[in-house]
């Protein structure tokens, strides 16, 4: 299990497009990724449920990955936080 | 290429595979770029072949191969650093996840015999160059105690072998790795499954069998094991999977390992192993039943046909069959013929050396020589002696002969090698063999190709027309591809054109699982008109656009609200039935912040179909410069087998989405 916590920093937070992204680049993998803000757990392979989340601006973000291939998803994810300007 | 800059190639392969999003993993061995694609038939195999450092694409095993030769590592490495594929394993996960229809696709290409061999290959390319470089210290292990350079009992030597045969004798812990990921299990309880295999030779107590009532059960026969290595991981697995999905969460920690080892171990020692043993045994007695019926016509068709399996990269599934001889009998004569259908190729391509009358030939002749001698072939074959098919031809010729004499000599290989080259050498001397009878054989393998192809030639002009529309290609490379992505470009846009016209799915035998009604008034269209791609390229799910002609969105289900923006633009349904409905207002219209839109519901809310959700202003929002059409789109899309949009509502409360189930 790997965690690693983002600080979401584009002006919309975590919308319809980001959320895509993010759900399409954890799909990729075979761990179990989730999403987990203000106390609340998500499953980042779920577009709805990631938006659900109604992800702000400024807000801190924990994802987990679990899984053979965890590393590399958590990596992953960072990438597509940075080159979508979503977080760091 | 002053510098070495892989970036461009990496891109450019990637490209002309199917792009990105058509990969699914990726692997490499000794020479290629191994892809598992979603789609094969998006590669283009021509356009692969024109880029520079590219020997040829071949698609075989369920792969698609690009032959890269001495530099595919970095290449590798480059296309890794940019688009971090999977290395494997996760093909059936990601293929699922991202378009159930691509993944029945792929699967419906494969027979069973590909697949077996693209599973033998994937367990085995991650880790083949170091059971080569193993292979290379047995060899000087060998070498070293034959000679009696240093007694047995030298730390330097028996350094050495520990080095040398360890990765044979735990080669089930390799196995483990590559195999968890290729069954999408857990690495960590895979190799806790084969150490426990391998265990009993650690320790002298244990006695080789032991007695289930009559039945006796083997203890010491998994050194080195291959296929009950591999049918043990794969049913753990399955057996980690069911755990994982009957246990409460709570309890998974521990116990999904504590439990799979438990029924995962017992039936790999009671039933698979013994399966296994007897299975490979087979194998390897099949074997021996065509060399013992006449050594000298198995060595020679072998030797002469072994070159074929490795164009098609089936050679990792032939390799093991060693593997198990060594286990079974303690020696193997399939590596001796191996070695000489090498040697022929390797003769062939130094032929050509001479014999290329274009520069680039003999360069890539060259380097394919150096290759070739150490007992790597592929630079060779794809680069010259198939191009060429004579040469490949000849190749052959001199592979079977030294097969023949290899075969009636009876030499025997004492240590299993994947890779076969002068360096492994030593692992012919033993008990009835002969490295002598081995060095004649690969020398007159290598030399009858080496000369076949001096003195008949391998026909340059032959494929003069190939190489006249590479060069030609080279000319105006850019201009070419610029004329053949147009092409695939309007190709494409007729596609669209066609499906916007006639969405006909077929939907006989699929059962309704909901009915989207339509949210708001206005002119259905396709999802793939719409005009952003994170919504047309169906990312998000499937669905369609409406361009609206009223002010008011309703719930299209009856269902509970789960996603409500305080922007107001974009709502979630969740219906009673399951189905995720996404009502998106407008395209980017999260950037008016809230501005012309007005919720009327929160998240949680329950909501009945025709219930308001929102209004807004769409003649402000078109002022604003935001295009207003709104998606509806069923965000888990995955989970069902097909959801069919009707284009002719135009009216809120109309049908619009049918979904069915899997």
């Amino acid at each position: 299990m790997v965690e690693k916590i983002f600080k979401v920093t584009s002006s919309a937070g975590i919308h319809a497009r980001p959320a895509t992204s993010l759900v399409n680049k954890a799909s990729q993998f075979n761990s179990d990724l989730d999403i987990e803000y203000n106390g609340r757990k998500a499953n980042l392979k779920s577009i709805m449920g990631v938006m659900a989340m109604g992800i702000q601006q400024g807000a801190e973000v924990k994802i987990s990955a679990q899984g053979s291939d965890e590393n590399e998803a958590i990596q992953a994810i960072e990438e597509t936080m940075k080159s979508e300007g979503l977080g760091e | 290429m002053a510098k070495k800059d892989y970036t461009q190639l990496a891109q450019d392969i990637v490209a002309n595979v199917g792009g990105k999003e058509n990969v699914n993993s990726l692997l490499h061995c000794a020479t290629r770029l191994r892809f598992r694609l979603k789609d094969q038939s998006k590669a283009n195999k021509e356009a692969l072949e024109d880029l520079p450092k590219v020997l040829t694409a071949v698609s075989a095993g369920g792969q698609y191969q690009v032959v890269i030769g001495d530099e595919v590592v970095p290449v590798y490495e480059s296309i890794m650093n940019q688009y971090h594929f999977s290395a494997g394993g996760s093909d059936t996960k990601s293929g699922l996840a991202s378009d159930g229809g691509d993944a029945t696709v792929e699967k419906k290409k494969e027979n069973w015999f590909e697949k077996f061999v693209s599973v033998l290959s994937g367990i085995f390319t991650p880790f083949i160059s170091v059971l080569a470089g193993a292979g290379v210290l047995k060899g000087v292990a060998i070498l070293i105690s034959s000679l009696h350079l240093l007694p047995e009992s030298s730390p330097i030597y028996i350094i050495l072998n520990a080095l040398a045969s360890g990765v044979f004798t735990l080669l089930p812990i390799f196995i483990a790795i590559t195999a968890a990921d290729k069954f999408n299990t857990n690495r960590f309880i895979a190799v806790a499954l084969a150490a426990a295999m391998v265990y009993p030779l650690t320790d002298n107590t244990i006695p080789n069998i032991a007695h289930l009532g009559d039945y006796g059960i083997n203890f010491k026969t998994y050194g080195g094991a291959v296929i009950p290595t591999i049918l043990a991981i794969w049913l753990e697995s399955y057996i980690e999977r069911w755990f994982k999905n009957h246990l409460p969460a709570v309890a998974q920690l521990v116990f999904v390992p504590f439990l799979t080892l438990i029924v995962a171990g017992i039936l790999t020692f009671v039933v698979i192993g013994p399966l296994g043993t007897a299975l490979g045994t087979g194998l390897a007695y099949g074997y021996s039943f065509l060399y013992g019926l006449s050594p000298l016509i198995a060595g020679a068709i072998l030797g002469g046909t072994f070159q074929i399996f490795v164009i098609f990269g089936l050679h990792w599934g032939i390799l093991p069959i060693s593997l198990i001889n060594i286990q079974t009998y303690g020696f193997d004569t399939l590596l001796a013929v191996m070695f000489c259908a090498v040697a022929g190729q390797f003769g062939a391509v130094t032929g050509a050396i001479f014999k290329a009358k274009k520069a680039k030939n003999k360069e890539i002749a060259a380097s394919a020589a150096i290759s070739g001698f150490f007992g790597i072939t592929e630079p060779a074959l794809y680069g010259i002696n198939l191009k060429y098919k004579k040469g490949f031809v000849f190749g052959l010729i001199g592979g079977a002969v030294g097969g023949a004499i290899v075969g009636t000599a009876g030499v025997k290989c004492f240590q299993y090698t994947p890779i076969m080259n002068v360096f492994e050498m030593p692992l012919f001397i033993g008990k009835n063999s002969s490295i002598v009878w081995a060095a004649i054989a690969g020398i007159v393998a290598f030399l009858l190709s080496f000369i076949l192809v001096l003195l008949l030639g391998f026909n340059e002009s032959n494929t003069e027309k190939l190489f006249a529309k590479v060069t030609s290609g080279k000319k105006s490379l850019t201009e070419q591809k610029t004329a053949k992505l147009e092409q695939s470009m309007a190709s494409k846009e007729t596609t669209t054109s066609d499906s916007i016209d006639e969405p006909e799915i077929d939907t006989t035998g699929l059962s309704l699982s909901d009915t989207i009604f339509s949210p708001l008034s206005g002119q259905a269209v396709p999802l793939k008109s719409v005009n952003d791609p994170v919504f047309s390229s169906e990312a998000m799910g499937k669905g369609l656009g409406i361009e609206p002609s009223s002010n008011q969105v309703v719930s299209p289900v009856d269902g509970e609200i789960i996603v409500a923006y305080p922007t107001g633009h974009a709502y979630g349904i969740k219906s009673e039935n399951g189905v995720e409905v996404l009502i998106h207002i407008g395209i980017n219209t999260v950037e008016l912040n809230g501005k012309h839109f007005e919720p009327k519901v929160e998240n949680g809310q329950k909501v009945h179909k025709g219930d308001l959700l929102a209004t807004f202003d769409r003649d402000e929002i078109a002022k604003a410069g935001y295009d207003t059409t709104t998606m509806v789109i069923v965000t888990n899309t995955n989970e069902y087998e097909e959801i069919v949009p009707e284009l002719n509502g135009r009216n809120s409360g109309d049908e619009i989405l049918k979904v069915y189930k899997k």
